[in-house]
């Protein structure tokens, strides 16, 4: 078979022109779809990250306004709320009732003075 | 880089990553998987790419070192260390049905070719590359670039007469 050179110099460009790929119309679109969808993940990543972030400091603030408040309202023992004038005065009261008991000459039984550690009855017979 | 600019000079090269990658991997889903990915990982470092006035090259050079790497995954279970441009296999064999036997012999010349040559004709006449971008892609100098083509040229000219038996072609 002869050929000319001019046929090869054909020959060769109609088999680059046959090599080429064939490249898919949409084949940008796929790509932009994709760079859209990681932006799309990126954000919501961000927006748990942030919402994860938030509901752990409102948990943290709201156990620790939990803390303080229990502190605040925590009840002492009867005693320990009193202050020492106080105490004073309710044992001068008691020595009255004693006194009192004493002059009275029914029987009875009186409470002089009650805390959370000791307790004062008179018993008059 | 700006979105805008983004869309306007790096998206169309879409096309160009997705034929490269084809050629090296031989496999449509494959290439469209690579496209989806260099685009993606172009989309995250925008910023350097301002620093390219012309970044076919990089982006190129970048598409093929990760075909490079998907090869490499494929071939893991080889022991023996393979050059990288011998895993390139340029010329697939692909569904176009008609091919005459001039075509199947000139495919049959470029094969015979060392791989690097293969490389640079199929960059150059087949994707049409400039030099400068195939310089960028395969980190050869220019002037190697232009005599691996000149070479390869003659080369498969010099075939196809032998075959056709032209006497006197010039």
């Amino acid at each position: 078979m002869k050929k000319n050179i001019d046929q090869i110099d054909k020959e060769y460009n109609d088999f680059i022109e046959y090599s080429k790929v064939d490249i898919p119309n949409d084949i940008q679109d796929i790509a932009l779809e994709k760079i859209k969808l990681s932006q799309k993940n990126k954000f919501n990543r961000i927006i748990k990250w942030s919402s994860g972030i938030a509901a752990a400091a409102l948990i943290t603030l709201s156990i620790n306004i939990i803390h303080k408040n229990h502190d605040y309202n925590q009840k002492y023992p009867y005693s320990q709320q009193l202050t020492d004038s106080q105490k004073k005065a309710e044992f001068e009261n008691a020595l009255k009732i004693i006194n009192e008991s004493l002059c009275d000459n029914t029987p009875r039984e009186e409470v002089a003075y009650e805390d959370d550690n000791f307790k004062i009855i008179f018993t008059k017979k | 880089m700006r979105q805008k600019k983004f869309n306007n000079k790096i998206l169309p090269l879409s096309g160009k990553i997705y034929s490269y990658s084809y050629r090296i991997l031989g496999n449509k889903d494959d290439a469209k998987d690579v496209v989806q990915d260099i685009m993606l990982k172009l989309w995250d470092n925008r910023k350097d790419l301002d620093r390219y006035e012309n970044p076919t090259g990089y982006i190129m050079r970048t598409t093929r070192n990760y075909c490079i790497d998907i090869i490499r995954k494929n071939q893991k279970h080889r022991t023996e260390e393979v050059n990288e441009s011998h895993m390139i296999n340029f010329f697939h064999e692909d569904n176009k049905l008609e091919i005459d036997e001039s075509m199947k012999y000139i495919r049959k010349i470029i094969k015979t070719l060392p791989s690097v040559q293969q490389e640079v004709v199929v960059l150059k006449d087949f994707e049409g590359f400039t030099n400068e971008e195939i310089s960028e892609i395969t980190s050869l100098g220019e002037n190697n670039i232009r005599v691996i083509l000149s070479r390869c040229r003659k080369h498969i000219k010099e075939q196809l007469i032998n075959k056709y038996d032209i006497k006197n072609p010039l």
